[in-house]
């Protein structure tokens, strides 16, 4: 070995460094890796949390605890002493569907016999939702007010009727899916017979789909004159209320000639949807005494709809990224002078660069937990950077100085550099950008609304994390640029703020507005002097259902 | 430390690491590419170490063995990311100017050591291991799958490259054969 060659070695055995933690955590964690479960587990089960409750806030069937036995919404009828009304509401009624409750058989409250249904049962009947608390009255068409009662159904109203020939054929009408149990009716026929009970749930203007019901149980009551023979209850059941309109069910009966009694009433009510809502949520729904059997207890039964104050929206935000800088590039080391001093750029630092083509897309979820403000959180993909104006040179040294972080000495990093900082025949554009994965957290406020149309303001911090990244960084005595990566900060914080439009068309909730990105912290670990910071201005475009 | 070590107990694992990390981080710097990719390597290196603590049979020195298994990491990686090759180097090599007026002054060994990270990944690899881990030709061509040849011929290159460097730094005072370094005492 020569005595260069052992002077190099010499000289590189003295060269020590300090390693950062994370190299250690790294070997300790690989050699132990049963610490580290703990960690991995609480990771998955707070992923695996997130999720279930995005899809249980989002899923119309939910689980519920089975209904009680007469429950405030389980109303008995006999069909002795029900008789119907019909309110104001249903003078718009088909005709053959108000002449079947005009029909003198029906409102012969008093029979027990189910004589003359064939010829009765027309179509199906409609009914309409309304308030059970407030309302107790009807408009009471044909029917002796001796017989009426002041019991009270829930339904709801359908103006669409089913294939008349299908129900009068007794054939099954199409089959759906099965509907939660949120409500229920029971009607009673004193025939003795089983009854299947057809329902049509329709969802504003479409239909949801038919569901052929179960049978219910044989029930029989006893009150006092009330009632006799022995009750078919069928069970109807239905989803919960979608959006802001009102529900509609339709009742028909598969085969109604047989199982429709001749005295069967039922009370149609009308609700508002929030009078229908606190109704079903309210206990203790009066129970009308006299002549009808309305059976109404307490209902503890879970409400099964979908948790309004929570919502999901999906957006993408395309973005003109642009960048600011402040902090004060140091001064080459002196050679005697160990104290960096701090000058101004001069022209020749001076960085020459241009916006860039970014975009931010991802999720939010929002919780309302007043009127007015909501809270949101959410996980975001984001891309900006600017590009950098240059020109190649033949390759160069070109140098940094930079602070060390942990001691404050300033010292200098070479490197061998092909880009000058300048413009010329060889002009090139170098990109400095980053993609960030943010979890932003915010609020939300609800500046106006209507029924269609919402203003709001919102604002939020994200914790980012950096994918990727490049950085081209100005030389000390700014004319070259270098390349160096590792001077790039992995964590970040950006701020956010922005107006929002919400509207919705068809099922679809649509908000657009315009978001302002700001990096909070340098792109650049402190080491290096000058402060970078990302900006983005773009317009968000979201969708919520 | 070392019964400590092959008993998994993880305080006399991290006393050895504590105790040998910074010399070895110092070698796995000179093949990185930056502190990052050092680092990465360094904890790779050790990772190998505790594997194979138990083939340490004792009759050298600890520090040497753990060296070796550094160095043989460190190369592991770069072949990962470079087929060494006499024509790339040659091109790099020659495109390379140094600019007196842009060299800064630095500590010694920190100086030399940023000298040969100066060096083109290829030439830097060869003079790292010929001239300070102190393999043969045959062994480095072995090691990086070159020709014994092809290792002569870089650790030329390289050799001239790096003197011409620490002249223009005033660390060598002569740019041929059984130079020495300007005394740098610490």
């Amino acid at each position: 070995m020569t005595d260069f060659e052992q002077s190099l070695k010499d000289h590189a055995d003295q060269f020590v460094m300090t390693p950062s933690k994370r190299v250690w955590n790294g070997i300790y964690n690989n050699l132990h890796p049963g610490s580290r479960w703990p960690s991995i587990t609480v990771g998955v089960v707070f992923l695996f949390s997130l999720i279930g409750v995005g899809y249980l806030n989002n899923s119309t069937k939910l689980p519920g605890h089975p209904e009680p036995e007469n429950s405030s919404r389980d109303i008995n009828i006999s069909n002795k002493n029900i008789d119907y009304n019909l309110t104001s509401d249903f003078k718009s009624f088909p005709q053959s569907a108000l002449s079947f409750w005009k029909n003198p058989a029906v409102s012969d409250a008093n029979s027990s016999e189910t004589n003359s249904v064939e010829s009765q049962f027309v179509e199906n009947p409609v009914f309409s939702l309304t308030d059970v608390k407030a309302k107790n009255e009807s408009a009471n068409l044909n029917t002796p007010s001796n017989e009426r009662s002041n019991a009270k159904i829930v339904v709801l109203q359908n103006d669409r009727r089913l294939p008349s020939d299908k129900m009068s054929q007794g054939k099954p009408a199409e089959t759906n899916k099965e509907i939660s149990s949120g409500k229920s009716i029971r009607v009673g026929d004193a025939s003795g017979n089983v009854s299947k009970m057809i329902a049509k749930v329709s969802i504003e203007n479409g239909l949801a789909g038919i569901s052929k019901l179960t049978d219910g149980s044989v029930k029989s009551e006893n009150r006092s004159g009330t009632m006799s023979g022995n009750l078919i209850s069928s069970k109807i059941s239905y989803s919960g209320i979608l959006n802001d309109k009102e529900p509609r069910l339709e009742i028909g009966f598969e085969n109604p000639m047989s199982i429709f009694p001749a005295n069967f009433t039922i009370i149609p009510v009308q609700f508002s949807l929030a009078d229908y809502e606190s109704a079903i949520e309210a206990d203790g729904v009066s129970s009308q005494t006299g002549d009808g059997t309305l059976n109404q207890n307490k209902s503890k039964t879970v409400h099964k709809k979908r948790n309004a104050k929570i919502s999901w929206m999906y957006f993408i935000n395309p973005t003109i990224s642009d960048v600011s800088f402040n902090g004060k590039a140091l001064q080459p080391i002196n050679r005697q002078n160990l104290s960096p001093i701090v000058v101004q750029p001069g022209p020749l630092g001076r960085m020459l660069y241009n916006a860039r083509i970014g975009y931010n897309a991802g999720t939010q979820m929002s919780y309302a937990f007043s009127h007015k403000w909501q809270f949101t959180a959410g996980a975001d993909l984001n891309y900006s950077g600017y590009n950098v104006i240059s020109n190649q040179v033949h390759p160069t040294f070109a140098y940094l100085t930079l602070k060390d972080s942990r001691t404050g000495e300033a010292y200098s990093k070479s490197y061998i550099t092909h880009y000058g900082n300048g413009q010329g025949q060889n002009q090139i554009s170098l990109a400095n950008y980053s993609l960030q994965a943010s979890l932003p957290i915010g609020l939300q406020y609800s500046l106006w609304e209507n029924s269609d149309v919402k203003l709001s303001i919102a604002s939020s911090i994200a914790p980012s994390f950096a994918i990727k990244s490049n950085a081209f960084i100005i030389s000390a005595d700014g004319r070259n640029y270098v390349n160096d990566p590792s001077l790039l900060r992995p964590v970040n914080l950006a701020g956010n703020f922005g107006t929002y439009v919400s509207f919705r068309s068809n099922k679809i909730k649509w908000i657009v507005g315009p978001n302002i990105r700001y990096q909070v912290l340098s792109s650049y670990k402190n080491d290096y002097p000058v402060k970078e910071h990302l900006i983005d201005y773009g317009i968000k475009i979201g969708i919520s259902r | 430390m070392l019964q400590g070590c092959l008993d998994n107990l993880a305080t006399a694992q991290e006393a050895l690491y504590n105790y040998f990390s910074p010399k070895m981080l110092g070698v796995c710097y000179r093949y990185a590419r930056n502190r990052e990719d050092a680092e990465d390597m360094l904890q790779e290196g050790f990772i190998k170490v505790y594997s194979q603590i138990h083939q340490f049979r004792g009759s050298g020195a600890l520090e040497g063995w753990i060296r070796r298994i550094i160095v043989h990491t460190c190369i592991n990686n770069i072949k990962k990311n470079k087929k060494f090759s006499d024509s790339v180097d040659l091109i790099h090599a020659s495109s390379l100017q140094i600019n007196e007026n842009n060299i800064p002054s630095m500590l010694q060994a920190k100086q030399v050591v940023e000298c040969i990270r100066l060096l083109p990944i290829g030439y830097r690899t060869v003079l790292n291991l010929y001239a300070i881990e102190g393999f043969s030709h045959k062994e480095i061509g072995g090691i990086l799958d070159i020709e014994e040849s092809t290792s002569r011929s870089q650790y030329t290159r390289a050799r001239s490259l790096l003197e011409e460097i620490l002249i223009k730094k005033k660390i060598l005072q002569k740019p041929r054969e059984n130079v020495r370094m300007v005394s740098g005492s610490h």
